[in-house]
């Protein structure tokens, strides 16, 4: 049996396009810090760090678990790194969850970051597609994406002008995020009417480039109730991965996700999570993936994604608030990116989320997604102990 | 040739850095018609039945490898997604704007990922496609110049 494991603290930089004022370890430290002063702690009290980024090729340093040694709170401890593409965010909590639960440690620091002003993503991006298929029309991020709302849109109708009304709902909730690098009051006239990057993607349906990190303190059940006053109990995770090659796949019904959040509601008990859980925090880094990924999760009927963004039951107004951090759309670091979504769902169920709290917010559940698209992880955090 | 060439060497860099990459053995057979046939060629699994174009060794559903004996695919398909890209990288296949469209060719499971060079104009989801070879072919996936209308 896996023992109770709750974040007692988490800490997150502030993203921007590019910091000039900090080296990637530098971010590191920051996020780090932060997450131990919140968790009322300092380094001595951590037994173990977890360290997370994306490929090397963003900063342009191999093996950056090396690099990041001090900065990430690793000496004279047990310090790996994790990297699974963009869900690394993800996988790095999760494998900070695995490192408490297993009984093996007590406190962890799970950390990750990019630093992504310092290369050339797009290029970059092209290096983690098969040499022999596959790199010759790699294509960077939003062309892969572009496929995948083709036959989305293709095969259930939705609209351009519906998968806007996400571009914009991310955006407007951003405003309440002092982290968030986009704050952008923009209208679905406003989507529709950017440039095109690569159909139907426009330059408002996508994330931008960031530089952040962010991190989280793990604790055992003992330690996390005389710790914290409101720790946020991890209740499931899940981490499924598909096929490695993109175009053996639909991407419109992502056998992984469904997957893994069909795990984590079982284990949590959950039937009908759309009234079960609180607040939502998904890795919609297109705005036609909130769609497919709502679909996914269980909250709307496969292929009612467009319905179901236009009656805004995922506004701070809805019934299933998503990304009330601003989500993806709003700052993308792509190595914190979807750790930024667990530590914000934490935040909500530990009521510290400030302007962006969503009332009551007891249950929230985290989405990652990465790997050249093969990987989604869910985490299912509340309020109330196992 | 060594015997640890037998399936074929891709050369390919990364940024500056030059890359020998050995193909395996269904991709290094399929490269091999692509130059000398300008045929599509995929390869059964012997568990589910997938026939699988572009092919690696293993079936991951199924866990085991894939037939040796290849089977013809294509060479016309259907497209199943499009985009329109506008933004190009320095790595990308053509100059901005090109169509990439994802193509299920005849008797495969799987889909490629293709240039569709007639343009933007009349390219949608379902229309049907026949392949492009280049005249001059080194068993490289490039061969293929792209797709155009059936």
């Amino acid at each position: 049996m896996p023992r109770k494991v709750a974040v007692i603290g988490t800490g997150q930089t502030k993203t921007k396009m590019r910091r000039t004022d900090v080296d990637f370890p530098g971010l590191v430290h920051e996020a780090v810090s932060r997450a131990l002063e919140d968790a009322g702690i300092t380094i001595k009290d951590i037994d173990a760090v977890v360290f997370g980024s994306s490929p090397e090729y963003f900063e342009g340093v191999n093996n950056p678990e090396k690099w990041c040694l001090d900065a990430s709170g690793g000496f004279m401890k047990p310090q790996f790194r994790i990297h699974t593409g963009g869900t690394v965010g993800a996988s790095t909590g999760i494998g900070g969850f695995y490192h408490v639960a297993s009984g093996m440690y007590d406190i962890v620091l799970a950390v990750t970051g990019d630093k992504l002003s310092e290369g050339e993503v797009q290029y970059n991006l092209s290096t983690v597609y098969d040499p022999i298929f596959g790199r010759d029309m790699a294509c960077g991020a939003p062309s892969a994406v572009a496929h995948q709302a083709s036959r989305y849109m293709h095969k259930y109708g939705v609209t351009e002008e519906q998968t806007a009304v996400a571009a914009v709902q991310d955006r407007k909730h951003a405003q309440n995020n002092p982290y968030a690098q986009l704050q952008l009051d923009i209208t679905v006239e406003d989507v529709m009417k950017s440039p095109p990057i690569s159909s139907p993607i426009k330059l408002l349906d996508a994330c931008p480039a960031s530089d952040g990190a962010a991190a989280m303190v793990f604790a055992v059940e003992e330690k996390a109730e005389k710790m914290c006053r409101r720790p946020a109990w991890v209740r499931a995770v899940s981490a499924i991965a598909e096929t490695a090659n993109y175009a053996y796949r639909d991407w419109s019904e992502p056998i992984a996700l469904i997957k893994a959040a069909k795990k984590c509601y079982a284990a949590c008990g959950i039937d009908n999570p759309r009234k079960q859980l609180d607040v939502i925090e998904m890795y919609d880094a297109f705005s036609p993936q909130m769609l497919i990924w709502a679909e996914s999760l269980g909250l709307c009927e496969r292929g009612d994604g467009g319905k179901f963004i236009e009656s805004g039951a995922a506004s701070m107004e809805g019934d299933i608030p998503i990304n009330p951090s601003g989500g993806v759309l709003s700052a993308n670091t792509i190595g914190a990116t979807a750790m930024v979504r667990q530590v914000e769902v934490c935040l909500q169920v530990m009521s510290k989320a400030d302007k962006r709290q969503v009332d009551e917010a007891s249950w929230g559940l985290a989405h990652g997604w990465g790997g050249g698209i093969q990987f989604h992880t869910v985490m299912v955090v509340s309020s109330e102990k196992p | 040739m060594m015997a640890e060439e037998k399936y074929g060497v891709m050369k390919g860099h990364i940024g500056d850095a030059p890359y020998n990459w050995t193909t395996g053995k269904t991709a290094g057979r399929l490269l091999q018609e692509f130059r000398d046939n300008r045929k599509f060629v995929g390869f059964k699994c012997p568990g589910c039945g997938k026939v699988y174009f572009p092919a690696k060794d293993i079936c991951g559903e199924c866990y085991v490898p894939l037939e040796e004996e290849p089977v013809e695919v294509g060479p016309e398909g259907e497209v199943i997604s499009y985009t329109i890209v506008r933004e190009a990288n320095p790595e990308s296949p053509a100059e901005a704007p090109y169509v990439l469209g994802m193509v299920k060719l005849d008797g495969a499971d799987t889909a490629v990922i293709g240039l569709l060079l007639a343009g933007d104009k009349d390219v949608q989801v379902g229309m049907r496609v026949k392949p492009e070879w280049k005249e001059e072919r080194m068993g490289h996936f490039s061969d293929l110049e792209g797709f155009v209308s059936a």
